[in-house]
């Protein structure tokens, strides 16, 4: 007996990710929209070209956002956290973690591409 | 539509290409930019985009790094991609107006048209394997293709342009660093080269350092000279030890560079490869680049014995050698009371010891040196010493190996400032008739006249000054006594011409970590700066600005890392006008004119914030001149326009301007900011052109035959462009060509006769030259800044292409309302972009700011010739153009993978569980591992369910298909395949219930299986009895036999039932309960006494004792 999730489930999932317009470096896990908003040292503004939809690495379905660079510092501090933001709900929809990188005023700051997959249920 | 054939014409930049279809459909009017890129429309070969349309790959020879070494290869590969396509050289028409652009195509008339495309970079001769890959549609109609590409480049590859940038006759006790700048054509990321090997050679002994990645030089200060700035200069070094095994021995020390490039051939500082000791001694003083470098190895002070003589107003007058001491504080006890009695004394001091170090005995293949002052020292106490000139110093004093050093004195206070060295009034100097001096440590000051050096002087750690500070003087900085001067570490102001300019004088060959007010010609000026107007530096006077220029020295010459702000008047950088009486033939292009060829410019900034003028001078302003090899990458220039390329040519006459042109290859202008980047060649109106041509009515007195272009004569390739120079007539009598739409024949050439000449434009058609230029050959990364909105801009100043990853926003039709920059203090008095008004003072912060415009400048660059920006910061790829970056910061989000549980337990392996082949991780998350490989646990090791027993498989577990699923649920594992249990294992359940096998069960014949439950057993068998035994009739409790059951010998049949049946005399005897048996033996029961002993006894209910029957 094997379990299965259709597509469409993953999918939708994955469609709500991507309703994200904002991706924002921050310094610990924000447990709102308003605490990401507020304690942003860096921030890329993202677009449905942002986002691709493809077959998981593993199984199920993934999203990959696109990298984004040069960035502005906008404050200066240890990132740790990235957030996909919504701001027309002001939705946090998604946090994944990055090595710990301090940045300064001034400079510049790129984020690499990176995925959120969902695999099928085992 | 296919390309039928492909080839690199001869130029090595053009891709001439035939292909099936016909040509573009244009228009030749208007001349617009509108109608130019409509003219275009077929072409898509977009260049910066994700997929170019047509790329071009190769192979070529240059060096590859092998185990910390450079090693040829011939098998380098390359990449280019076609980047547009040509235009046709310019139609001018009689009322002086010009056809619009439109592409070079050709109709060959079988159905097939060449076109001729440009290339991101020069094809190389030799350069093999070409391969070009044809997307479709990179014309329309257009289908994908690969096909073979045939080189006809003749352009050699570029070596790269090096220098050393320390100062040579150094004298070294122990182990000294080498180091040498390198600029290459085509660095690899941030590698200029793949590797430099130095050797260093006593004449016998040849010892090698490798250098393979760039480093900080150690030497120094990481200064301007005035501690302006931090800067860092990037070198490829070596540590040399010289006493390393094999030991060199004591003497001069020839040292060498070989650096090997990624593409293209080695440059040596010793081509002939001969490491000749002859002239060893003054070999290594020359302003060319490719000379070896020189130190005087001088181990314990086993060759040269440093002296030491000290100068005061109140000491000796008189020289004696006495006055000189091997020990500094023993001098000092008895200076003498001017430098010349210093010198004296301390050649004096040489004859007199001449075995003990006064003459240097001959070593490595140089001659002994009689009467040395090598290495000594001349301090200066504090205050002035004025150049005294009543004391001849006696001739015949040798310094051959190193350096007289002329210091102030190190025990006084702050002795660069304390200690000042006046020159005399008579313009002559007693340390003239010393061969070279180093001049270190002390103020340096012209009073009423020149400043005479050494024939060759080295000033470090100084300032240089006039007695009397007045910027509007004449003093010249240095006399007129022809020779070369090195200057690191110092600062050079307060003069009113600078030391430097005349032609005639000094000649620097480095100018290192120097503070300047004027300008600096030198063929390397590195780390430098341009002394701020508010400490010191005069705005306003003629000559402020601190333009660059190689003193005449033309090739591979290096500008790296110099700030040059605070510039109202001349240009930063000056790159023409230098006058080549023979050039390598590589660089001849044909041409002789001067010629700039194999300039370094690189890190470099420059700010005009008053006056007027191109920050960088470029090549072929009103005159005709040779550009080539050269490298102009990572600078920002601000303030005003850069003319690089320019070739506006604008002659004196109309016949010059006819037949002139500038010429351009092989230069990489790369990651460059500019705020007006222009470029004019063949399709610039040039009102004076004009002029000419009206002003002495060419128009109606030279009547000549012409032809412009590949419109009306092809021959070869490219096509040759034929121009009658006939100005005698109209006809053949008279000495022109005749006819009316009839070709004439004059020699070999044909003549195709077009029109009279009527032309009064303003046009140069044969001005081609420099098109690898303007289409951006060799460019990569480079933003020119000009807004839309600025009224400077023109499509008259166009490039028609300006480089791959490279922007111009005018030609983008991009309007940028803010500045690009930190602090812009730019601006001259004809406009700026950013900067509405010209800045009193300049000295901006031309950072680029990370809001706003800058972006157009961050992340635009890919590679570079030094790895660090110009005040040191780390690039990272991509960075951003220009001489500054910010600090750059890569963010690596963590993906994240959610996988789909149905239950919770996770399973748990006692021992290690390998992974075939290609493993699958497993995540760290909760869910369970799916092992797409077999689990063999490893030996007797158990693997362990999650329930409450072991397992344990002696044989392998082979999972159905790609998947085993490892329950961890409560209920039993469900193996697909089965398996068994080797001898005497024992499966165990995991839990309540039974296992149940799904398989039949077989009895073995004759065996009774076993329930295990406490009920009956109902066998689906039949109970056969015996022909002669009672036959059990089922019914109530009751069995009838036929015949007796008997028991097998010594067993007992069990009953299963209460009923206990027996048989005695015939009659059935029925027991409730009980227990009956029969035994071979005699019990031990109580008879009478007459009885005989049964032979067998009956046992009726469960107490023997109460019912026997014997």
């Amino acid at each position: 007996m094997s379990k299965f999730c259709s597509n469409a489930v993953f999918d939708t999932a994955l469609a709500k990710i991507s309703t994200a317009t904002r991706m924002v470096a921050i310094n610990g896990q924000p447990a709102t929209y308003a605490a990401a908003d507020a304690g942003r040292l860096s921030e890329a503004t993202l677009a449905a070209a942002d986002f691709a939809v493809a077959n998981g690495d593993v199984s199920g379905r993934k999203v990959t956002i696109a990298a984004k660079s040069g960035l502005a510092v906008i404050a200066a501090g240890t990132v740790d956290h990235i957030a996909l933001l919504d701001p027309a709900t002001t939705t946090l929809l998604y946090i994944t973690t990055c090595p710990a990188q301090a940045i300064v005023a001034g400079g510049t700051v790129s984020l690499a591409s990176w995925q959120v997959e969902i695999n099928q249920p085992t | 539509m296919a390309i039928t054939v492909a080839q690199v014409e001869t130029n090595g930049w053009i891709l001439r290409v035939t292909l099936t279809g016909t040509r573009s459909a244009i228009a030749l009017s208007p001349d617009s930019p509108a109608q130019w890129a409509a003219n275009f429309a077929a072409y898509a070969l977009g260049p910066n985009g994700a997929s170019p349309g047509l790329t071009l790959t190769a192979t070529t020879n240059g060096f590859i790094q092998s185990g910390g070494t450079a090693v040829a290869s011939s098998t380098v590969a390359r990449t280019l991609i076609a980047t547009k396509a040509l235009r046709k050289a310019v139609v001018a028409t009689a009322a002086g107006v010009r056809d619009a652009k439109n592409p070079d195509e050709i109709d060959n008339g079988d159905g097939t048209i060449t076109v001729r495309l440009a290339l991101s970079q020069h094809i190389y001769v030799g350069d093999a394997g070409l391969t070009l890959t044809a997307l479709a549609g990179w014309r329309s109609g257009s289908t994908a293709q690969t096909i073979a590409v045939t080189n006809n480049s003749t352009i050699a590859a570029p070596a790269p342009i090096v220098r050393w940038t320390d100062v040579p006759y150094q004298l070294q006790s122990g182990s000294f660093a080498l180091e040498c700048a390198v600029v290459s054509h085509h660095p690899n990321a941030l590698a200029p080269v793949a590797g430099v090997r130095f050797t260093v050679t006593d004449g016998t002994t040849v010892k090698t350092f490798w250098a393979t990645t760039l480093s900080t030089s150690p030497l120094y200060p990481a200064t301007t000279g005035d501690g302006a700035a931090a800067l860092a200069l990037r070198v490829y070094a070596a540590a040399v030890d010289p006493a390393m095994a094999t030991a060199l021995t004591k003497g001069l020390l020839r040292c060498d560079y070989e650096v090997y490039p990624w593409i293209g051939p080695a440059q040596k500082s010793d081509p002939a490869a001969t490491k000749s000791m002859t002239n060893l001694g003054t070999s290594g003083l020359a302003t060319a680049a490719q000379v070896p470098f020189v130190v005087a190895y001088n181990p314990g002070n086993s060759w040269i014995v440093p002296r030491f003589a000290y100068v005061s107003p109140t000491g000796a007058t008189t020289a004696a050698a006495a006055n000189v001491s091997t020990t500094a504080s023993t001098a000092a006890a008895t200076p003498l009371a001017n430098i010349n009695l210093a010198i004296e004394s301390l050649r004096l001091w040489s004859a007199a010891n001449a075995g003990a170090g006064g003459t240097l005995a001959a070593a490595n293949g140089q001659a002994a040196i009689t009467q040395s002052v090598d290495g000594c020292r001349i301090r200066l106490i504090a205050g002035v010493t004025t150049a005294a000139t009543t004391t001849a110093v006696t001739y015949g004093v040798n310094t051959n190996a190193t350096w007289l050093v002329i210091e102030g004195d190190p025990a006084a206070a702050n002795p660069r400032a304390n200690c000042i060295l006046r020159g005399s009034s008579s313009n002559v100097a007693s340390w003239q008739n010393v061969s070279r001096v180093r001049f270190a440590g002390l103020a340096m000051e012209a009073a009423s006249g020149k400043f005479a050096l050494a024939p060759y002087a080295w000033c470090d750690n100084f300032e240089f000054r006039n007695a009397t500070p007045t910027d509007t003087s004449a003093y010249y900085g240095w006399a007129a006594s022809p020779g070369l001067v090195w200057a690191t570490n110092g600062k050079w102001w307060k003069t009113g011409l600078s030391p430097a300019t005349l032609g005639s004088q000094h000649n620097p060959v480095l100018v290192r970590a120097v503070t300047v007010e004027r300008a600096i010609n030198a063929p390397a000026v590195v780390n430098c700066a341009r002394l701020p107007t508010a400490i010191g530096g005069t705005a306003g006077i003629s000559g402020t600005g601190t333009n660059v220029t190689d003193a005449g020295v033309g090739l591979d010459r290096l500008a790296i890392g110099n700030d040059l702000r605070f510039l109202n008047g001349a240009p930063a950088f000056v790159m023409q006008n230098v006058a080549y009486s023979a050039l390598p033939a590589g660089l001849v292009l044909g041409k002789t004119y001067p010629a700039a060829s194999r300039h370094g410019f690189v890190n470099n900034v420059g700010e005009i914030y008053g006056g007027q003028s191109p920050l960088w001078y470029g090549v072929g302003e009103n005159t005709t001149a040779m550009s080539s090899e050269n490298v102009i990458e990572g600078n920002t220039f601000a303030g005003d326009r850069v003319n690089a390329w320019y070739n506006s040519l604008t002659l004196a006459t109309i016949a010059l301007n006819d037949i002139e042109d500038c010429q351009a290859r092989v230069n990489r202008y790369a990651n460059n900011v500019t705020l007006k980047n222009a470029t004019k060649q063949d399709a610039y109106f040039d009102p004076v052109v004009q002029a000419l041509r009206i002003g002495v009515a060419l128009s109606s007195t030279r009547n000549k035959a012409y032809a412009v272009g590949a419109q009306i004569v092809i021959v070869g390739s490219p096509a040759n462009v034929y121009q009658c120079t006939a100005t005698t007539g109209n006809t053949a009598a008279t000495g022109g060509p005749t006819g009316t739409g009839s070709a004439i024949t004059d020699g070999g050439a044909t003549w195709q006769w077009v029109a009279t000449e009527t032309r009064q434009h303003g046009y140069r058609p044969q001005a081609l030259g420099m098109w690898s230029a303007a289409y951006g050959v060799g460019f990569e990364g480079n933003i020119d800044l000009e807004s839309a909105n600025d009224s400077l801009g023109s499509p008259e100043y166009y490039f028609e292409f300006y480089g791959v990853g490279s922007q111009s926003l005018y030609v983008d039709g991009i309007t940028i309302a803010t500045g690009p920059f930190t602090l812009d203090k730019s601006g001259t008095a004809n406009r700026q972009p950013y900067q509405p008004l010209p800045d009193n003072n300049g000295g901006g912060n031309y950072t680029p700011l990370t809001t706003g415009s800058g972006p157009y400048i961050l992340g635009r660059a890919k590679s570079a010739n030094v790895d660090v920006d110009q005040r040191g910061l780390a690039r990272s790829i991509p960075f951003a153009a220009g001489a500054l970056g910010v600090p750059a910061f890569s963010l690596t989000p963590a993906p994240d993978r959610q996988a789909s549980r149905a239950t919770s337990p996770v399973s748990g392996w006692a021992t290690t569980l390998p992974l075939a082949g290609n493993a699958l991780a497993t995540r760290a998350a909760v869910t369970m591992t799916g092992w797409t490989a077999t689990l063999r646990p490893a030996g007797a090791a158990t693997t362990t369910r999650a329930a409450m027993t072991l397992t344990g498989w002696a044989t392998t577990l082979g999972a159905r298909g790609a998947v085993l699923a490892t329950r961890a649920a409560a209920s039993l594992a469900g193996w697909a395949t089965q398996f068994v249990p080797a001898t005497g294992r024992i499966a165990t359940l995991a839990q309540a219930p039974t296992i149940g096998w799904t398989a039949t069960i077989g009895t073995s014949a004759g065996r009774l299986a076993t329930t295990a439950t406490a009920g009956t057993t109902a066998w689906m068998v039949t109970l056969v009895v015996d022909s002669d035994r009672s036959t059990m009739i089922g019914g109530a409790g009751t069995v009838t036999w036929r015949g007796a059951i008997l028991p097998a010998s010594a067993r007992s049949p069990s009953a299963a039932t209460a009923s206990i049946v027996a048989f005695v005399g015939g009659r059935a005897v029925v027991i409730d309960s009980g227990r009956i048996a029969i035994v071979d033996r005699t019990l031990p029961i109580l008879l009478p006494g007459t009885a005989t002993p049964p032979e067998r006894t009956l046992i009726v209910t469960g107490d023997f004792r109460t019912t026997i029957i014997p």
